[in-house]
């Protein structure tokens, strides 16, 4: 095989952290002008991967065995000096988080020129921005000039992405290493950098290794797949093999994991023939910062038993109306009544004892439980805080209920950071759950799972919501999500409710252009494949 | 950010007049009358009673403080008994050799902490390890005792520098004062004997109160580094080619700076009040010796003043490291934007 059809070659590469061996043995290759994806869930050695063929393993990493070409000489034998000259210039890394992968201290056009300067030292400065300014204007950042001068906080998350991607390819790159660069992003502005990242890469013939845990982003963009799981590949083919006929379990798995159109969540569609008074009534909420208005007359009435969903875009506001209706935040208009009462101006003893009745799921078990207090305390405390136990009896109502979501007693006395990341979720869940709580918000409460936990904790939740009947207010980003899971779904723009219905009439006949976008933009494995 | 300003400003007032009111309170409160320790043992009743109304003792307590609070700001800060001289004159004669003392000390540990910090946490090992023990044995030594080993050994020992005699040889006759440091001075008369001789002077004591809050910065810069070199946009920076150093000094110390800077202004405050047993150790003529003695003799003129100039510095080197974390982080100018 010519070396210019192979650009990057991996062949049995082992890789150790410490002690620990955690990729074992891989090898796959990228063909000039290709895009591979490599899936995997956490754990399966995907990134670690993409920093060995940057020569950029963390401090403790170790390449123990195997080799990686690129462009046909070996980059585990090179000194990082060497590799110094090829990173930036040959190969270059489009990094997961937009929001923390630029340097919060240095302004925009400082960060694209370091790239420049660094394999161009004698261009003069002009020069340099101008073609700061021209890779701005080509991965679609407006107003390049001001951006330049303007810091990483003043810009939102997809256009931070886009910055890092002119960053990728400022000196024209044969190979681009994308590690998850739209996990961040909500659907409509993931879709846009996917769109810009195959265009760009077309356009210069740049060849790209895309790694994600995320399938669907995988179809959208991928020629050809390789599945990874615990450090080893357990499939490798072409993405419209891999999604039509899968030839192993864990991909197959994988696929399951997706919910489809069609699928639907256990236990009984709600009714809404039954006249029901709502245990939670919105009406008119607004909430302004100084003189932005992020919400907007929101209405929104939800019964016990009853999912509602809350979609839209990042900005949209989704988050400060969980928080507003919690009363995390206090509204600026408007009234929020649980169970007849007004909760939005209650104060101080009268609202303690409506706050039992509203509990909230955080996004990220990993920042929500506290570090130092074994789960079943965790579980514990919210009886205790509402004084609604001793100590002994709040435990022992822990434990059942902890028992009951699969956690038996050898996980009691742990402390958050020995479980999984599907553990933690689940403790989160029965502290918000033991108290019984007539509405239980869920901000995100399975988008910084594996794909495979992700299916297991929608189940639990919807098992509690059956035995307890608790509504839950289901803030969502993935609209396939909200489709399985909710019974109806409320489209968040710019701080107004602009579409409200069931998921059947939003995806079969979505009304307002801003739907519309929304469910074009989800990336669907079977579309094309 | 206006609005940011003034109520900084506003708080910093509130903490100066409580400082100088706790200080005003505690005095008072201490055993032994002034009045008696003035007219001296022997002295009748009358004349204590004199002294008293003399010193404006016998006003109602709240009078004194607001007569304080006031003379303080019309810069009428009274007579020091122990000293026997205005307390302004006193003070801000020796606040020079004391400032003198404490910069150059302040201008080492920042330097100092700066490189030993880049270097520790830049590739683990030896280096990391030496600078802890480092930063170990500077954290738990006494400036005083350190001070004394240093003569011992550098002065006394070897006699590469002078040792507890002061800011100058006695031959040497201190320059007008410009700036107040010796150091300056002279360069500014061209006298490089005063300039190598009061340098000289300075070594040792600057040395035994830098190493303080030179160890204690240099443990806070290493861990905020060693925080900041594992952040995404380290690797980002590393996978444009950037070589590992300059990354390091360039984004890796840039982002560690804000806390350490905050704490640097406290520090500077620290060192000027602080001072105390080193100027002892070493004979520094600084504000020290003459405040132990104010305290001891209840020289309420002079310990007051003092405690009020400190509480200023305190706030004034508070204010200033805010204004320079915002200077150096662009997310702190902009108000409210930043979560």
């Amino acid at each position: 095989m010519t070396q210019s059809a192979t650009v990057v070659n991996v062949d049995g590469l082992r890789v150790a952290y410490g002690g620990t061996e955690v990729v074992h043995g891989v090898s796959f290759q990228l063909r000039r002008g290709s895009r591979l994806g490599v899936v995997g869930e956490s754990g399966s050695g995907k990134s670690t991967i993409a920093r060995a063929i940057l020569g950029l393993l963390p401090s403790e990493g170790r390449v123990t065995d195997g080799r990686i070409t690129l462009l046909g000489t070996d980059v585990v034998q090179r000194t990082d000096k060497e590799m110094n000259d090829l990173r930036g210039r040959v190969v270059s890394l489009v990094f997961q988080d937009p929001l923390t992968s630029l340097d919060p201290v240095k302004r925009i056009g400082k960060q694209i020129a370091e790239v420049i300067v660094q394999h161009d030292k004698k261009l003069p400065r002009p020069e340099v921005r101008k073609r700061c300014v021209t890779l701005l204007n080509e991965v679609g950042v407006n107003d390049a000039e001001r951006r330049l001068e303007q810091y990483p906080h003043e810009i939102s998350g997809g256009m931070r992405q886009r910055v890092l991607i002119a960053i990728a390819i400022a000196n024209q790159p044969d190979v681009l290493i994308a590690d998850e660069p739209t996990t961040a992003l909500d659907v409509t502005t993931q879709a846009q950098v996917l769109d810009l990242l195959k265009t760009t890469a077309d356009r210069h013939g740049m060849s790209v290794i895309l790694v994600t845990h995320d399938l669907g982003v995988v179809a959208e963009f991928c020629d050809e797949v390789v599945v990874m799981k615990t450090g080893e590949i357990v499939e490798t083919g072409t993405a419209r093999q891999l999604f039509s006929a899968p030839r192993e379990d864990y991909t197959r798995h994988l696929l399951d994991c997706i919910p489809r159109a069609g699928d639907r969540r256990p236990g009984p569609e709600f009714d809404y023939q039954v006249e029901t008074e709502p245990v939670v009534r919105v009406t008119g909420l607004r909430k302004q910062y100084g003189r932005t208005t992020v919400l907007e007359d929101v209405d929104l009435a939800i019964h016990a038993r009853e999912t509602v969903g809350i979609v839209g875009e990042s900005g949209a506001g989704k988050s400060t109306l969980a928080r507003t209706i919690i009363r995390l935040e206090t509204p600026s208009g408007g009234t929020v009544e649980l169970a007849g009462a007004d909760f939005g101006r209650a104060r101080s003893k009268r609202l303690r004892e409506l706050r039992r009745d509203i509990q909230m799921v955080f996004q990220d078990p990993f920042s929500s439980l506290d570090p130092h207090m074994q789960i079943q305390d965790i579980v514990a405390q919210p009886l205790i805080v509402h004084g609604l136990a001793d100590r002994a009896a709040a435990r022992t109502r822990a434990a059942a209920m902890l028992d009951g979501m699969g956690l038996g007693t050898e996980y009691l006395e742990r402390v958050p950071r020995n479980l999984s990341g599907g553990q933690r979720q689940r403790v989160a869940i029965a502290r918000a759950l033991i108290l019984g709580p007539a509405l239980t918000v869920l901000d995100e409460p399975i988008s910084a799972l594996d794909v495979s936990v992700r299916a297991q904790v929608l189940d639990l939740l919807r098992e509690e919501q059956l035995a307890l009947g608790t509504a839950y207010l289901f803030i969502v980003h993935d609209l396939a999500v909200a489709r399985y899971f909710c019974d109806r779904i409320a489209v968040l723009f710019e701080g107004r409710i602009v579409e409200y219905g069931t998921p059947e009439d939003l995806f079969e006949n979505p009304v307002h252009p801003h739907t519309k976008r929304l469910l074009g933009a989800i990336p669907d494995p079977w579309r094309n494949n | 950010m206006f609005r940011d300003i003034r109520q900084r400003l506003a708080a910093s007032v509130v903490t100066i007049v409580l400082a100088s009111f706790v200080s005003f309170v505690v005095l008072r409160a201490l055993p032994g009358d002034p009045a008696r320790l003035i007219a001296g043992p022997l002295a009748g009743q009358e004349t204590i009673e004199a002294t008293r109304r003399g010193l404006g003792l016998d006003e109602p307590f709240f009078a004194q403080y607001g007569l304080f609070l006031w003379d303080f700001v019309r810069g009428d800060w009274g007579y020091s008994f122990s000293v026997g001289e205005q307390v302004r004159t006193a003070l801000t004669s020796r606040l020079a050799a004391t400032f003198e003392l404490a910069l150059y000390a302040f201008l080492l540990a920042i330097v100092g902490a700066l490189v030993c910090a880049s270097v520790a946490s830049f590739r683990p090992g030896l280096r990391r390890g030496l600078v802890r023990l480092f930063a170990l044995v500077g954290l738990g030594s006494p400036p005083f005792w350190v001070g004394l080993v240093l003569i011992v050994v550098f002065s006394a020992q070897l006699g590469w520098w002078p040792g507890p005699s002061g800011r100058l040889s006695p031959q040497l006759v201190p320059p007008p004062s410009v700036t107040g440091f010796h150091t300056i001075d002279f360069a500014l008369q061209g006298d490089i004997i005063g300039v190598s001789d009061s340098a000289a002077h300075l070594v040792l004591p600057v040395l035994s109160l830098a190493l303080l809050p030179w160890a204690f910065l240099t443990r806070l810069l290493t861990a905020n580094m060693a925080d900041t070199a594992v952040q995404p946009y380290i690797l980002v920076v590393r996978s444009k080619g950037v070589a590992a150093w300059p990354t390091h000094v360039r984004h890796v110390l840039a982002n560690s700076l804000l806390p350490t800077v905050s704490s640097c202004g406290l520090i500077l405050a620290t060192m000027i009040t602080g001072s105390v047993l080193v100027e002892t150790v070493f004979n520094w003529p600084g504000v020290g010796a003459m405040l132990t003695e104010g305290i001891s003799s209840q020289d309420f003129a002079l310990v007051q003043s003092f405690i009020l100039l400190s509480a200023i510095l305190y706030v004034i080197g508070n204010l200033v490291g805010d204004a320079v974390n915002r200077m150096i982080d662009a997310r702190l100018r902009t108000s409210g934007a930043a979560q």
